[in-house]
């Protein structure tokens, strides 16, 4: 544990060296904070309303998806492109700990940056009340774009073996997904971006007892993939990553 | 990067992140009401938690006057408990005004709209929010101050340090 | 234990590359060498001992662990400096070198660093970012976080790269030092034989991924003992002439005071330089070997492979 902690803190230092942490924290401010709110319902229906509808929810996955490849390629794919790994697999670190370890520093920082400025928002500047579950399960709407992006940029780097085309492919991959969905339909649309959308909807409908209400524009359907999607292939990206660097991969 | 600076880089990234989305909204934000007033009748419109900013009051009739009051939380309550309100801003038997004033604190306000006369009257009114939100510029400009303060601050304390280890005397020496 | 490095059979092709065709590697407590030609496939080794490769056939053993599957126990004993190793170029040395002795449960770390610092004279660029350093402060900061967790072995592959001369003398003195002192028993990969030399109790000679030799270094000496003597006699001069014409001499040349007589036949030219001195009565102090360098020796050992 100890040493696995070490792990962590290396990472940390070597990953969020500066400027990474301030951008991601003034990425986070901004697109939590951008949308002005001068005069908010009474009601709290409508006002949790108003804070699912900050465009900052969908301008913050656009942002991931540039920022995540390029943190997963500086903390892993930059190592097996050197002899950055090999140095570090050389002391007594078992090989999954490390993965653990780059996977971790990767995602949790990013989310406790953006749970933070997005729950400050939602406690002082909507005023809604601590216990309410909705701004803490709208997380889901971040955090699962989020573990998809990392697993594919994890899967991407073993492959590219290379900062830079770690970074491209991710984003061509990214990118050439979420345009060709405008000629797909529902509920395959909903796979990645728009699959957000949904799940905050879904939640806030459920948190407020309103399902009706959001079956009138939605299916059973439409939510599964929104929630399944990313989900199941975080998964099996991540035991195919796993599997791969714990048994096969030569590290020269 | 030392921890003293780091920490100062991400004080100084909290307020210039915050002053930037202060900026952004503060851009004005106007919220318009257009009603008809029955004759004697009471109505609060605007109600909502208001952002502490400036606020521009436009109000307009058609001829009849009225009176308007700017209610905070408690005016709030106390009107729809029927009792004596205490509101903050108070505008009697006004046809047409156009008044500036600022919100003092990130809460729940109403406008309260009363006409005293026997006749119905339309009622126009418009809230401009402008200007920087205090509480968020405030958070701000500590952060940003801090963020100054800290590095040098450090660095004197290590100067003081050093000097203060060199001006020790040195015992074995004079002995 | 004797062999604290055991390889038997051991295979690797990356492709079509056949990087190791079943090498048989042994290195015994001390320190040992490992030398071949580029391509040879040392990193290969060295990698696989390390757990950081697989072999297609064969068994690796370090501490008579198998080098695969309890790679994890092995590497809490050893210290590694890779060649043109890279380290996460925004720590200080200082910093890094902190991590690396929490990964080893160094007891006293902040002590051990500050000390392993001033060992390989990186104090004053301790808090500067390892981007800033040189090729050859990074070779020794490089050394110090192979040291730094005292293994009970250290792997150097090419570990005077990038030094200078007395930077050179100095890690070969540290390691005879640390040898002595700690016990510390290392692994050598170089091409700077001469060095090697001095130091070594055991050498391992790799070529086209088998082992051309190994042995102790005495032993291949003497196996691969130049056929170039030395004579010394009263009368240098008077007994070359006549030395030339006898059946076993290659070649012989002198200084004008010592005689240099190459044979390949070293019991028969012993007879005769014996019988040469006395039919011309001339006094034969001495016949002696010219021991072969580690150079010789490897291009011996890479000759007779072949």
């Amino acid at each position: 544990m100890k040493r696995f902690t070490r792990l962590l803190i290396m990472e940390t230092e070597n990953v969020w060296r500066f400027p990474t942490l301030e951008i991601m924290i003034a990425i986070g401010i901004i697109n939590a904070l951008r949308q002005p709110n001068p005069l908010l319902p009474t009601i709290e229906y409508f006002r949790t309303a108003q804070y699912v509808a900050n465009p900052g929810w969908g301008t913050s996955t656009f942002f991931l998806i540039f920022l995540i490849p390029v943190l997963v390629a500086r903390s892993f794919a930059k190592g097996l492109s050197g002899t950055e790994t090999r140095v570090m697999l050389s002391y007594p670190i078992k090989r999954w700990e490390t993965l653990l370890s780059k996977l971790l520093i990767v995602l949790l920082p990013t989310l406790a940056i953006f749970s933070t400025v997005f729950l400050l928002s939602a406690f002082y500047l909507f005023q809604l009340p601590t216990l309410n579950p909705l701004p803490y399960s709208l997380l889901l709407s971040l955090l699962l774009p989020m573990l998809f992006l990392t697993a594919l940029s994890f899967s991407l780097s073993l492959i590219a073996k290379d900062e830079l085309k770690t970074v491209l492919f991710s984003l061509f991959i990214i990118l050439s997904l979420e345009s060709s969905l405008d000629y797909v339909g529902a509920p395959y649309k909903y796979i990645f971006i728009r699959g957000s959308t949904v799940i905050s909807q879904y939640l806030h409908a459920t948190f407020n007892g309103r399902l009706d209400n959001f079956f009138q524009n939605y299916t059973t359907a439409d939510v599964q993939v929104a929630f399944g999607f990313p989900i199941i292939t975080t998964i099996i990206l991540l035991m195919i990553v796993f599997l791969y660097f714990q048994y096969k991969l030569d590290i020269d | 990067m030392k921890k003293t600076n780091r920490l100062a880089a991400s004080l100084l990234t909290i307020g210039i992140s915050i002053i930037l989305v202060s900026l952004i909204r503060a851009n004005p934000n106007k919220q318009g009401v257009d009603l008809q007033l029955e004759s004697y009748e009471s109505r609060i419109s605007n109600e909502g938690l208001w952002a502490p900013q400036k606020v521009w009051l436009q109000l307009t009739t058609d001829g009849q006057k009225i009176n308007l009051y700017v209610l905070d939380q408690n005016g709030i309550t106390q009107w729809k408990e029927h009792q004596t309100i205490a509101p903050i801003l108070t505008f009697e038997n006004v046809s047409q005004t156009s008044y500036k004033f600022s919100i003092p604190t990130r809460n729940n306000y109403a406008i309260l709209m009363e006409n005293p006369t026997n006749t119905n009257v339309r009622v126009n009114l418009t809230l401009t929010f402008y200007d920087l939100e205090t509480d968020l510029a405030t958070v701000a400009a500590l952060s940003f101050i801090i963020g100054i303060i800290i590095p040098p601050t450090y660095h004197i304390k290590k100067l003081l340090e050093k000097k203060n280890k060199s001006t020790k005397p040195n015992i074995l020496e004079s002995k | 234990m004797e062999n604290l490095v055991t390889t038997k059979d051991l295979t690797k092709s990356f492709g079509k590359i056949e990087a190791l065709k079943g090498l048989n590697l042994e290195a015994k407590k001390g320190i040992s060498g490992f030398i071949g030609p580029n391509g040879a496939g040392k990193t290969t080794t060295i990698n696989i001992l390390l757990g950081l490769v697989k072999p297609d056939q064969g068994e690796a053993h370090v501490f008579e662990l198998d080098c695969w599957k309890q790679s994890f126990e092995i590497r809490k004993h050893l210290g590694v400096l890779h060649e043109k190793a890279e380290f996460p170029n925004y720590f200080t040395g200082l910093r890094y070198l902190e991590h690396i002795a929490h990964l080893y449960n160094v007891p006293t770390p902040k002590q051990t660093v500050q000390k392993a610092l001033k060992d390989v004279g990186l104090t004053d660029a301790a808090d500067r970012t390892i981007k800033t350093y040189s090729a050859g402060m990074t070779q020794r900061l490089g050394l110090a976080q192979a040291l730094i967790g005292n293994p009970e072995l250290a792997i150097l592959d090419e570990p005077t790269a990038n030094l200078d001369p007395l930077g050179r003398m100095d890690f070969l003195e540290k390691i005879q030092t640390l040898h002595k002192d700690k016990g510390t028993n290392f692994l050598i990969s170089t091409h700077i034989l001469p060095e090697l030399e001095k130091i070594c109790n055991w050498v391992s000679i790799i070529n086209e991924g088998t082992i051309a030799d190994q042995g102790y270094i005495q032993d291949l000496i003497k196996k691969y003992s130049t056929d170039t003597y030395i004579i010394k006699v009263s009368e240098p001069t008077q007994f070359i002439k006549k030395l030339e014409k006898t059946s076993t001499i290659e070649n012989a040349w002198t200084n004008g005071q010592i005689i240099y007589a190459k044979t390949k036949n070293y019991k028969k030219f012993n007879k005769e330089i014996l019988e040469l001195a006395l039919q011309l009565d001339i006094s034969l102090y001495a016949i002696e070997p010219i021991h072969s360098k580690l150079d010789d020796l490897f291009k011996m050992a890479l000759e007779q492979k072949k």
